[in-house]
C-alpha cells in the first residue's frame, strides 16, 4: 500500500481536521435532536409523544452539564487508578474533574492514547464537544426501551448518574485508553460503548422498571409515520459524522468509514425488507421494518466503520440485519425477552445489532484499511486491526472483541441495576396506572395535537362576545412581540 | 327495539367492547366526539399560557338491543363509565326508543334485524 501521499499534518493544528471534527459532532448532535426525538416521538402512542419528546431534550441538556463539569474527563482523562497492561499505563475509569477553562483551547489530548496515535489536529474543546454528542445520545437511545411508564422525574436523576457511572468507564476501557483499549479490542465508533451500552441498559431498565399498561401493550401503534421517517432519515445521514469522525482526522480512513456505513446501512435495510416479503406473518414490506433494519446496519457497522473494506461492510449490514430480524420476530417470543418490556425494541437493533458488529470486526477487519499511517519515528508502524479472514487467520482479535463486550454487558447491566434500584428508594421509578392511562396530559399538561377548542384561564369566565376583527390582529401583533 | 347510547372516556373502549361481547351484544358503533361538561375541565399549559380545556374528548357508543336486555346493558355501560377516581361527570347513558330496524343486507325487518 502507498499511503505516503496522504500524510496526516503533525502541527497541532489543521482547520481541515477542526472543521470537520466540528461539523461531524453537529451531525452526531443532530442525531439526537431532532432526530431521536422525532423517530421516537412519532414511535410511540400519541399520548406519550410529548414525554418521549421532553425526555431527549432534557436528557442531552443533562449529559451536557455532567460532561462539562466531571464526566468528560471520566471517559477520556488521566487514569483515576493506575494499572498496567501490556507494559503500558491503563485503567477502568478516568478521574473526575472539570472540562470548563481556557485550557480547553490546548491541542486535544488523550493521556492514555499519547504516541498510540497521531497527536490532534484541533482543540480539546473540539474532542469535548464531538465526545458529548456521543454521550448523549446513548440514554436518549434506551430511553426507547422505558418510555411509556418510566417517571420523568426519576428519568432526570438517573441519566446523570448513568453517564457518570456506567458511560465513562465503557467509554473510557475502550477509547480513553483504558483496559480494553490496551488489550487491543477495538470499537471504532461506538458499537460497543454506545449501542450494545444502550440495548443492555435498556433492558435492565425496562425490567426493573417494569411492564407498560396492558392496554398499551396491546395497542402501541405509532402515532406519525412522517416523523418516524424524518426522524430515521436524520440518523442515517447524521451517522456519516458518527462514524466519519471518529479516526479524529479528516483523512482517508474517515471517508472509507463514510462509505462503509452508508454500503452496510443500504445492505442491511434490504435484508430486512426481504425477510419481511419472504418471511414476515403477512409477508409485505412495511416503512417501520426497513427503518428497523436501517438502524441495525448503522448500528453494526459502526464499531467496525474504518476496519473493514466495502465487502466487509456489506457482509455485516446482511448478516446482522439477518440475525436481529430473527431475533425480532422469534427470540421476543421467548425466554426473557418475552417477559420484559421493551417498548421499542432497543435491545434488538441496537443491543444485538451492535454486540454482532463488534464481533464481526474480528473476522472482517481488513489489516489493509488503515487508521493512521506510520509516523516519521523510527519504529512507528501504521495502525490497522486484522481479523480472522486476514493476515495469519488468528481468532485473537475474535476473542478480544467478545471479551470486551461481556465486560461491556456486564458492567453496563449491573451499574444500571444499581442505579435504578438505588434511585427508586427515594422516588418511584414507574408511575402510578392512573397517570398512565392519560399520559402527556397528566404529566406535562400538554398534548401532541392540542385541541383548538381550549380557552385561556379568566377568557372562559368572561361573557361570551365575539372579539371585533381588529381588536384581534392587535392582540396578535402584541403577543407576537413577546415570541422569541 | 331500544338505542342504547353512552358517553365514555376513551380509555374505557376496550373494557366496553370486550364486556360487550362478552354479554352477546351483536355489534356497536362507535363516533369520537368532543363533550363539554362543567365538572370536568382540566388545565393545559403551552408556552406558560394557562388554557382550560372545557370541551373533552369522548367516544359514543351505540347499542341496537332487544327490550329485555336493556336493563343489563344500561347496568354494565354505566359501570365501566364510572369515574374510578372522581371527579368526571361526563359519562352519560341514555335509551332511545327506536321504532324499526331493517337489516340491509338480508331485508329483515324488526327485532331479527338487531
Amino acid at each position: 500500500m502507498h499511503l505516503d501521499y496522504i500524510p496526516y499534518p503533525t502541527t497541532g493544528y489543521s482547520s481541515g481536521d477542526a472543521a470537520w471534527q466540528l461539523t461531524a459532532a453537529t451531525l452526531v448532535g443532530l442525531m439526537s435532536l431532532p432526530g431521536l426525538a422525532v423517530l421516537y416521538g412519532g414511535l410511540v402512542q400519541k399520548k406519550w409523544a410529548v414525554n418521549t419528546m421532553l425526555m431527549a431534550f432534557s436528557a442531552f441538556s443533562l449529559v451536557l452539564i455532567v460532561w462539562a463539569l466531571w464526566a468528560f474527563n471520566m471517559g477520556f482523562g488521566h487514569p483515576w487508578i493506575k494499572t498496567t497492561v501490556n507494559g503500558s499505563p491503563s485503567g477502568f475509569l478516568g478521574k473526575p474533574g472539570p472540562a470548563l477553562g481556557a485550557g480547553q483551547e490546548a491541542q486535544a489530548d488523550i493521556p492514555l492514547l499519547d504516541g498510540l496515535m497521531p497527536p490532534f489536529n484541533f482543540s480539546q474543546s473540539a474532542l469535548f464537544y464531538f465526545q458529548f454528542v456521543f454521550a448523549a445520545i446513548t440514554p436518549l437511545l434506551w430511553l426507547g426501551s422505558v418510555i411509556g411508564r418510566m417517571s420523568f422525574k426519576a428519568w432526570l436523576v438517573i441519566v446523570p448518574l448513568w453517564t457518570t457511572i456506567v458511560y465513562s468507564a465503557d467509554a473510557f476501557m475502550l477509547w480513553g485508553g483504558g483496559y480494553w483499549a490496551g488489550k487491543g479490542a477495538v470499537d471504532y465508533s461506538g458499537g460497543y460503548v454506545i449501542h450494545l451500552s444502550a440495548g443492555t441498559a435498556g433492558f435492565v431498565a425496562a425490567a426493573v422498571i417494569g411492564p407498560r399498561l396492558r392496554r398499551d401493550r396491546e395497542h402501541g401503534a405509532p402515532n406519525n409515520l412522517l416523523l418516524c421517517a424524518t426522524g430515521a432519515g436524520i440518523l442515517w445521514l447524521g451517522w456519516n459524522g458518527f462514524n466519519g469522525g471518529d479516526p479524529y482526522f479528516a483523512g482517508a480512513d474517515a471517508a472509507a468509514a463514510v462509505v462503509n456505513t452508508n454500503i452496510a446501512t443500504a445492505a442491511a435495510l434490504l435484508v430486512w425488507l426481504i425477510m419481511d416479503y419472504a418471511l414476515s406473518p403477512t409477508k409485505k414490506p412495511t416503512l417501520l421494518g426497513a427503518i428497523n433494519g436501517m438502524i441495525v446496519g448503522l448500528v453494526t457497522i459502526t464499531p467496525a466503520a474504518g476496519y473493514v473494506n466495502g465487502m466487509g461492510a456489506i457482509c455485516l449490514g446482511v448478516i446482522s440485519s439477518a440475525i436481529v430480524w430473527t431475533a425480532w420476530y422469534k427470540l421476543s417470543k421467548v425466554w426473557i425477552f418475552k417477559k420484559v418490556d421493551d417498548t421499542l425494541g432497543v435491545v434488538y437493533t441496537h443491543g444485538i445489532a451492535g454486540l454482532s458488529g463488534g464481533l464481526l470486526v474480528g473476522l472482517f477487519a481488513d489489516p489493509n484499511m488503515i487508521v493512521y499511517p506510520a509516523g516519521k519515528a523510527k519504529g512507528s508502524s501504521a495502525f490497522s486491526v486484522t481479523g480472522l479472514f486476514y493476515g495469519n487467520h488468528s481468532w485473537h482479535q475474535f476473542w478480544m472483541q467478545l471479551f470486551a463486550a461481556l465486560t461491556v454487558i456486564a458492567w453496563t447491566a449491573i451499574g444500571t441495576f444499581v442505579i435504578l434500584r438505588v434511585v427508586g428508594l427515594f422516588m418511584k421509578l414507574r408511575l402510578p396506572d392512573q397517570v398512565l392511562e392519560t399520559g402527556d396530559l397528566a404529566v406535562h399538561d400538554e398534548e401532541v395535537y392540542p385541541p383548538q377548542t381550549l380557552t385561556a384561564v379568566g377568557a372562559a369566565a368572561a361573557p361570551a362576545v365575539a372579539p371585533a376583527a381588529a381588536e384581534e390582529s392587535e392582540s396578535a401583533a402584541s403577543s407576537g412581540a413577546s415570541e422569541p | 327495539m331500544k338505542l342504547i347510547t353512552a358517553v365514555i372516556r376513551p380509555e374505557d373502549l376496550e373494557t366496553t367492547r370486550r364486556a360487550l361481547a362478552a354479554f352477546g351484544a351483536p355489534g356497536m358503533t362507535v363516533t369520537p366526539l368532543l363533550s363539554g361538561s362543567r365538572w370536568n375541565r382540566h388545565l393545559e399549559v403551552y408556552r406558560a399560557e394557562v388554557l382550560v380545556a372545557d370541551l373533552v374528548p369522548r367516544l359514543r357508543i351505540d347499542v341496537l338491543a332487544n327490550d329485555e336486555d336493556i336493563p343489563d346493558l344500561v347496568g354494565l355501560l354505566a359501570r365501566i363509565g364510572r369515574p374510578p377516581h372522581g371527579g368526571d361527570d361526563t359519562g352519560r347513558v341514555w335509551i332511545s326508543a327506536v321504532e324499526q330496524v331493517v337489516r340491509v343486507r338480508t331485508g329483515e325487518h324488526g327485532e331479527p334485524a338487531i
